[in-house]
């Protein structure tokens, strides 16, 4: 069975949108000297294309194949910043979390907590399971040139999953984190807030609920991937 | 990659990109709200198995929507017949808008500024389900059982809105603070003496019943959720009235927690989100999630909800406004059902 065509279409576009997006964000935060988080915004960048590929199979570029190595660095990039998280922090690590500096020149000045990583780990992980464990009854992404999951007809088939529980437990993860990044996302700032941010030396982050809308439509998409192979 | 990132923390802790906000916007999720979150997060769930292919086919109204009509009244018959037929005419736009309008509402109540309106919508949303779309939980067909979702999984997402609305009182547990505690506690008693009248409807108390409904709930299902619902299966084979009478004795028994002292109360919501657990695996195969036509995943996660809004507090964690005063706090080993709210 395969999901409608104007579905498909119409989640590939937003998904290459964000994708669009976090790239611009790549581009204009060092311009404007805005924080970002640099890495996340490069695995959305790199999820969305892969995700509107996995939708609508002629907009993949490069193949299941070079995918399944991106997002297998991604997640031990991610998992390994997790675990790295989970040190403790020496008297001479706070402040710089993990030796970075923001673009601003500023040192942080609190150490990250290995949860900031955690999702997209699983995000990462989530893509890398569609394509090494694609749905049974699909011809499979090497043998396909295409990735997993898909049918001749050009749009994403619901064939079933190979591993149903390891696919309904990543799914409620990913529904979880979509949902705790809405409950702290803000209506809107306020002007009194922001200058007192402004008057920091290091510029504030740059345009965040964009950036938790970003993850939520990340999250949900990838959902939706796995939901309708179960 | 870079590892450059963003520490910009509010006073909850490590919350990323957090924008200059209203003071105390960003406050820490309490129960009442990791309850809400939970809530949130089954809608959207269930707007995303709307999504599912077979959801957009006439199939969705002819094996979804019409089978429950059977056994209601005539009124509910005609009712569910016209919203299969309308469903089964448009298919994918009405599926659309079915699966659009829960997604809204999952995102609405984990967005705090709509939480009250999407909680409202969600409870005349889940009315209107409960009918045209569960055949009022078939209570009267007179073969709802427990272990097949009654009384309606949707109807409980009503509920559990209504318990877990917006409220600065306090009470005994999250539920009792919207309601009040002992509108609360009749709400649950209902709900688990109901469950328990349920179970020993003639309809599930033959030999075969109990066990026949877990087989065929197995149907299609991973091998491990197979196996289980096998072994459960004939666990309870010829030893249907037992099994009903047994599972009636421990609803009942959930029934009352609210009426105890808290230790006992404890003891038996814990009672009660492990018989969730025990009807959503064995009777329900995980509401059919892996199934791939699953409108919802079953009353089990409701029901656990439910009960993890009726944990009796020791103390109370929010502060009480001089104009509404709340009630005292129960104290470890005090008398549970003496700690009334008074509004």
């Amino acid at each position: 069975m395969t999901s409608p065509a104007w579905l498909t279409d119409m989640i590939a576009a937003l998904m290459l949108a964000t994708a669009a997006y976090c790239a611009g964000r790549l581009a204009v935060s060092r311009l404007w000297r805005r924080r970002t988080e640099p890495d996340v915004d490069a695995a959305h960048v790199l999820t969305g294309v892969a995700m509107a590929g996995m939708l609508v199979p002629r907009l993949d570029p490069v193949g299941a194949p070079v995918w399944t190595i991106v997002f297998a660095v991604t997640a031990t990039s991610f998992a390994t910043r997790a675990g790295l998280a989970l040190r403790p922090h020496l008297p001479s690590d706070t402040g710089t979390t993990r030796g970075a500096r923001p673009p601003g020149g500023v040192l942080h000045s609190h150490p990250i907590g290995p949860s900031l990583h955690i999702p997209h780990v699983v995000l990462s992980g989530a893509m890398l399971y569609m394509y090494l464990a694609p749905p049974s009854g699909a011809s499979g992404p090497a043998r396909a040139g295409g990735t997993a999951g898909m049918s001749g007809s050009g749009h994403v088939a619901a064939d079933s999953a190979r591993y149903p529980t390891i696919t309904l437990v990543l799914v409620l993860v990913l529904i979880g984190y979509a949902v705790s990044v809405l409950d702290r996302t803000p209506p809107r700032p306020v002007r009194a807030a922001a200058r007192s941010h402004a008057q920091r030396p290091v510029h504030g982050f740059l345009a965040p609920r964009a950036a938790n809308c970003c993850d939520i439509a990340m999250s949900l998409t990838m959902v939706y991937l796995l939901v309708i192979t179960l | 990659m870079s590892a450059t990132t963003t520490h910009d923390r509010s006073s909850t802790g490590p919350t990323r990109r957090s924008a200059p906000h209203p003071a105390g916007w960003s406050q820490p999720a309490d129960g009442r709200r990791q309850l809400q979150l939970a809530l949130a997060a089954l809608w959207l769930l269930d707007g995303v198995l709307q999504c599912q292919p077979f959801m957009f086919t006439s199939a969705f109204a002819t094996r979804i929507i019409a089978p429950v009509a059977q056994g209601n009244p005539p009124a509910v018959v005609h009712s569910i017949t016209w919203a299969a037929d309308t469903i089964g005419r448009h298919p994918g736009s009405t599926n659309t808008a079915f699966a659009a309008i829960q997604l809204l509402l999952g995102i609405g109540i984990a967005w705090r500024p709509t939480l009250r309106p999407a909680l409202a919508a969600s409870v005349a949303w889940s009315l209107a389900v409960w009918w045209f779309g569960e055949g009022l939980g078939g209570l009267l067909s007179g073969t709802a059982s427990p272990l097949s979702g009654a009384p309606g999984p949707v109807i409980l997402y009503a509920l559990l809105a209504l318990l877990l609305w917006p409220t600065e009182r306090t009470g005994p547990f999250e539920a009792a603070r919207s309601v009040g505690t002992n509108s609360a506690r009749a709400l649950w008693l209902a709900l688990w003496i109901g469950l328990a009248c349920l179970t020993l409807q003639p309809a599930n108390t033959g030999a075969g019943v109990m066990s026949q409904l877990i087989a065929s709930m197995a149907e299609g299902q991973p091998d491990w959720l197979r196996a289980a619902a096998g072994h459960g299966s004939s666990l309870v084979a010829h030893h249907g009235l037992a099994a009903s009478i047994t599972l009636a004795a421990v609803l009942t028994l959930i029934a009352v927690a609210v009426l105890l002292p808290l230790p006992a109360a404890r003891i038996l919501i814990v009672v009660a989100v492990l018989t969730s657990a025990v009807v959503w695996i064995f009777g329900q195969a995980l509401g059919g999630v892996l199934g791939g036509q699953a409108t919802d995943p079953g009353s089990g996660p409701l029901l656990t909800l439910l009960a993890l809004a009726y944990w009796p507090r020791s103390t109370s964690p929010t502060p009480v406004r001089p104009s509404d005063p709340g009630p005292p706090a129960t104290a470890p080993g005090q008398d549970y059902s003496e700690a009334r709210t008074k509004r």
